[in-house]
């Protein structure tokens, strides 16, 4: 039993390993993009910016993720920037930001570092902790 | 489609359900005991049919949501797409019974370890490879999967 317990460890270790170092390359590669990507050239400077990945099928994304970045916009007025990018019509920016699923949304601050990926749906609360800490 | 139409899905009792069949097939690989996975293989037919006695069902209504431990998030949605995917885990979990009955272990375990990484890829990221396949047949216009994505 210790061997199988040992493997179910092992395995479950090296997928969220491979996620943990496929979300700071996401980081990673976002805090590059902040600076030469088209999609966020000719921002006010000094404002927190959500970049939100979508697809027109994406039941979460229409049910969920869309409205609650919505309210957020709403309360945060100018002090966030939400842009939404449609991955069906714009799958090279998908590429840039190495986008494998939607809902995706990158929560960049101020100073335009990437902070955080969310791969799949993110509740208000979290990214307005986030927008905060930011 | 619009949501109006569309009804409504506890995405806790989903989630519930996929925290559950990670957790069993997990102990039935740990401890070598396959009728955990044929139990697995029926409490997602049970769901997939949407009868009222569905393990998952009882275990969220009657032990998980009185206890407070997690918030219900009600949220309109088609169901059709879930159930399918929970069909598709009970056939591969029935596959994977047959397997290890027939004395192939090697294949069974493969089999539940693809049905605990589709599970983990649902509870952790909300990605439901299973509702992707049914949309998909939807587009192509097979019979039975009548519902559409939502635009």
């Amino acid at each position: 039993m210790i061997e199988r317990i040992l493997f179910a460890v092992i395995l479950l270790s090296v997928g969220f390993s491979a996620y943990q170092w496929f979300t700071r390359q996401q980081i990673k590669q976002a805090t590059v993009n902040r600076f030469t990507d088209p999609l966020l050239t000719g921002l006010q400077p000094g404002v927190p910016i959500i970049l939100y990945f979508t697809t027109p099928t994406c039941v979460p994304c229409r049910l969920q993720q869309t409205p609650t970045l919505q309210r957020l916009q709403q309360e945060l007025g100018d002090a966030l920037k939400v842009i939404r990018v449609d991955a069906t019509e714009n799958p090279e920016a998908a590429d840039r930001w190495r986008v494998f699923s939607v809902p995706t949304t990158f929560v960049l601050d101020r100073e335009g570092h990437a902070r955080k990926v969310y791969n799949g749906v993110v509740d208000g609360e979290t990214l307005k902790r986030e927008l905060q800490a930011s | 489609m619009s949501t109006d139409t569309l009804r409504k899905i506890d995405q806790t009792g989903l989630k519930t359900g996929h925290a559950a069949t990670i957790i069993l097939l997990l102990a039935g690989f740990v401890l070598n005991f396959w009728p955990l996975v044929t139990f697995v293989a029926l409490a997602q037919l049970l769901a997939a049919l949407d009868s009222p006695y569905a393990p998952y069902r009882l275990f969220y209504q009657n032990v998980i949501k009185p206890s407070g431990i997690v918030k219900p998030n009600i949220q309109p949605d088609n169901p059709e797409p879930h159930r399918f995917s929970v069909l598709i885990g009970a056939i591969v979990n029935t596959t994977a019974t047959l397997f290890l009955l027939a004395g192939a272990p090697a294949i069974g375990w493969g089999l539940v370890w693809v049905v605990i990484a589709l599970a983990n890829l649902n509870f952790w990221l909300s990605i439901c490879v299973g509702c992707m396949m049914y949309y998909q047949l939807n587009r192509f216009g097979v019979p039975g999967f009548t519902q559409a994505p939502i635009r």
